[in-house]
């Protein structure tokens, strides 16, 4: 003989779809997180290439010295990449930052292209200037270039990020239209979703700060969390 | 173990265009003669001959996003094991630091550490994807060398 609902029953109910509504702005918060460092990333190499395009045209043209191209095309790309550093999410820096790096000097990299244009006993201060201006020709080439394994993967999940964007919409709508009270239940997905978002990035810079530059794990954890007490936190307001 | 010169084993970088993802591929040379295979990578940093194999460290010079590649070549010069270290926006500059006979290289490259290979006298059991941070493999269970260090993360 069925009973009838009690009040655990209720208090079940909608602990399940609190517990649903995490998931969904989780699916949200993945999304919007790969999404944006995906984006960041195919910026990235889009933007040196163009640098060294832009310097290698100018030297051509002979607005600057080739000397002056390949010094520029060095500094710019550390500027570029800072910029997009702080574009990306808590986590996608994290991911940058998580190697200290070691560049090349400029003395380096007339050696390396020197050996690699004219072969290994060619010395640099022994060729003639037009051989020079190749060297730096293809120092100012070589600032273009980004991995592009690395730059394919990341489109990949760039479409993957996208994809959990439209689940998480495709659910909000869904919610929207099986509800008896619609303008409520789209404003309540609207701010659950987007506070979940917010969450996740808070979560991950929090973790970050709490970590430690260079702590993708921690701040991925970090992301996840923030966005799950956001989400909770939202449905348990509202 | 010994450092092989140029005139005993080279690379030299292919015309682009290379593979799908237009990354530079370089052929091997032996005595001056192509063997005939393809690596992924464009300088040779050093060759280094231990026992009738070959440890080859290439990069792909690029200057601010730099992949040191490290292939292990048998007798036949077909890639008994390999082993890449790079990472997203990071770069580096590889250098050696020494030659320990009879397994032993040391060197510099990234993440602020000395990084050690270990060269194995045979396969070893390993599971993926354990290896220092920057470090990658492709996904198997043995290798034929290991590569140990600590890398630092940038500072703020």
């Amino acid at each position: 003989m069925p009973t009838s609902p009690t009040i655990t029953d209720a208090k079940d109910r909608d602990t399940f779809h609190q517990v649903m509504k995490a998931l969904e702005t989780q699916i949200a918060n993945v999304g919007a997180h790969v999404t944006v460092d995906a984006t960041t990333r195919l910026a990235y190499s889009r933007e040196i290439k163009a640098m060294a395009k832009k310097l290698e045209n100018d030297a051509l043209a002979g607005r600057i010295s080739w000397t002056d191209a390949s010094k520029q095309a060095q500094e710019a790309r550390n500027l570029i990449m800072e910029i997009f550093r702080r574009q990306s999410t808590p986590v996608g820096r994290a991911m940058a930052q998580q190697l200290k790096i070691t560049g090349y000097s400029m003395n380096e990299l007339v050696a390396r292209h020197t050996i690699t244009l004219f072969g290994e006993s060619a010395v640099f201060k022994n060729l003639p200037s037009s051989r020079k201006n190749l060297v730096y020709a293809s120092i100012v080439r070589s600032a273009g270039h980004s991995n592009q394994k690395v730059s394919t993967a990341m489109a990949r999940v760039s479409y993957a990020g996208r994809g959990l964007i439209v689940i998480s919409i495709a659910i909000s709508a869904y919610t929207v239209a099986t509800s008896t009270d619609k303008l409520s239940t789209a404003g309540k997905e609207l701010v659950s979703v987007g506070t979940g978002i917010g969450g996740g990035v808070a979560g991950g810079a929090l973790a970050g700060l709490a970590c430690g530059p260079g702590a993708p794990i921690c701040v991925t954890v970090g992301a996840f969390v923030g966005g799950t007490l956001a989400a909770f936190g939202i449905s348990f307001i509202w | 173990m010994k450092r092989l010169p140029t005139s005993e084993f080279s690379t030299r970088l292919l015309d682009p265009p290379f593979g799908g993802d237009d990354m530079p591929q370089s052929e091997v040379f032996s005595n001056g003669h192509s063997t005939g295979k393809v690596i992924d990578g464009a300088v040779l940093e050093l060759a280094v001959r231990w026992r009738d194999h070959i440890l080859a460290f290439v990069t792909d010079n690029f200057m601010h996003e730099e992949t040191l590649r490290i292939y292990l070549f048998d007798a036949n010069f077909e890639v008994i094991d390999c082993a890449w270290l790079g990472s997203i926006y990071a770069t580096g500059v590889f250098s050696l630091i020494e030659l320990r006979p009879p397994t032993t290289v040391r060197f510099w490259f990234f993440g602020d550490t000395d990084w050690t290979l270990e060269l194995l006298n045979e396969e070893n059991f390993a599971l993926p994807f354990v290896e220092p941070r920057g470090v990658h493999r492709p996904f198997k269970f043995h290798r034929r060398f290991k590569i140990d260090g600590k890398p630092k993360p940038e500072s703020r």
